[in-house]
């Protein structure tokens, strides 16, 4: 017997059934009587074939998952790494920006600034997140800078055969870039701004 | 200082706005009112009127106040200038900075923060008309915003003020009952899990009127409790299972 019907709605606290009927899946708990609960408002699914339970959230949080795509804006470019702030996650803008690491290649032994720089926009994979601490690979073909600026004067860095041009004051500088490098409107699609030109 | 002089229980036998002593005022509780943050509710109790909003999980500024294991919780409790009668001075009052801190430990004792390390929460609640019963009233609303920005809880947090007036226990004190009244137990609860996450004392009661006050505060909050898993269900409830 169960406490709450099958796709009813529940809220935190509210028993959904005992622990001998079904296992605890996501968004509840077991508490010490056997009960379990509901931890957040949402629907209710009993799984009959796998005898699990679960609660399918109304109200999902920000969560940034190993495998992730994201776009960051680096913030910080040390010798082995960069500090970077995510600001889109598989396409979609988050409304609370986190601090994400990019980490080296270990086949690589250049430093960190001959692939981005500061102010750079990058596409990056989430490779780890442990403890809050979330680490972005851009070591794939797709991955790298798709919107780069100047370290001499900010402006863009237009993209030439071999390197990367900037277009005001001409001075040239390497970074790891995507085939899209310089798609305006694939940047503007995935962080929400206006109009993108 | 306490007064017995003044008569706070009517000929009839009722309290001076017409309630028996187990009977809470008056409860208004809407889920889901603020549109910029991720979680909100309201809460009204007689004439005392309290909005909670949430923020969060986000990232910590400063850094370095960030914990590796779970987030923090920020609560912050103030009193509009306007909600008493003489205005209040803008700013966080000693007051409000320990009812911060309270709310903040009962409302911890029911979210997941393990769950979010390196991040915090931020819980405001603002009490825009006080007639006694504010931190209750707050915890009450802080829960359900809580709930309603999908903050992962163990159990809603209901809570209400118990006191005594010319020697009987009340349910859910007004403010005139809390000025000239012996005592004043406000109450939280977690009543699934029939654990008190809130009591305080403001002065005497005898030891079995202690146990007398704690049982009515439970009465009361049960009441309350319902209220808040109804408030939620409303505003959630045009929501088939085959949209989620």
């Amino acid at each position: 017997m169960v406490f709450a019907e099958n796709g009813s709605l529940v809220v935190p606290g509210q028993p959904l059934c005992m622990i001998e009927e079904f296992l605890p899946g996501v968004n509840v708990k077991q508490l010490k009587d056997g009960v379990i609960v509901s931890m957040k408002i949402g629907i209710v699914r009993y799984d009959f074939s796998q005898r699990i339970v679960k609660v399918h959230s109304l109200k999902t949080i920000e969560e940034i998952r190993v495998g992730d795509e994201v776009l960051v804006e680096v913030k910080d470019v040390q010798e082995k790494i960069a500090v970077s702030e995510i600001l889109a996650v598989n396409g979609r803008p988050i409304k609370y920006k986190r601090v994400a690491i990019i980490l080296p290649n270990p086949k690589i032994k250049q430093e960190m600034n001959k692939f981005v720089g500061v102010g750079d926009l990058v596409l990056a994979e989430v490779v780890t997140v442990f403890a809050g601490v979330i680490g972005v690979s851009i070591w794939k073909p797709r991955l790298g800078a798709i919107y780069s600026i100047c370290n001499s004067c900010g402006n863009f860095l237009k993209r030439t055969e071999k390197t990367l041009v900037c277009t005001v004051c001409g001075n040239k500088e390497k970074r790891k870039i995507v085939p899209i490098y310089g798609n305006l409107a694939k940047i503007g699609n995935m962080i929400g701004g206006g109009k993108w030109s | 200082m306490k007064s017995n002089e003044v008569k706070l229980i009517r000929e009839d036998g009722r309290r001076l706005d017409g309630r028996a002593f187990d009977e809470l005022r008056p409860l208004k509780i809407e889920v889901g009112v603020l549109e910029k943050c991720d979680g909100s509710a309201y809460v009204e109790l007689g004439k005392t009127k309290v909005y909670a909003a949430v923020f969060g999980p986000r990232e910590v500024h400063p850094k370095h106040l960030a914990l590796a294991d779970r987030a923090i919780l920020n609560c912050r409790y103030h009193m509009a200038s306007f909600s008493v009668d003489e205005r209040k001075p803008l700013g966080m009052t000693r007051r409000e900075i320990e009812l911060s801190k309270v709310i903040r430990e009962a409302l911890e004792s029911v979210v997941f923060l393990e769950e979010f390390p390196r991040t915090c929460i931020d819980v405001y609640i603002e009490v825009i008309q006080a007639d006694g019963g504010t931190r209750t009233a707050g915890i009450t609303a802080g829960s359900l915003a809580l709930a309603e920005a999908g903050i992962p809880m163990i159990d809603l947090v209901a809570g209400v003020a118990v006191g005594k007036i010319n020697g009987h226990l009340v349910l859910d004190i007004s403010d005139i009952e809390d000025k000239y009244g012996e005592a004043d137990m406000p109450v939280a609860m977690a009543p699934r899990l029939n654990s008190i996450v809130l009591l305080q004392l403001n002065g005497r009661l005898t030891g079995e009127e202690f146990k007398n006050a704690l049982e009515l505060a439970k009465k009361g909050i049960m009441e309350i409790y319902q209220q808040q898993r109804e408030a939620l269900r409303r505003k959630y409830s045009g929501i088939s299972a085959e949209e989620v």
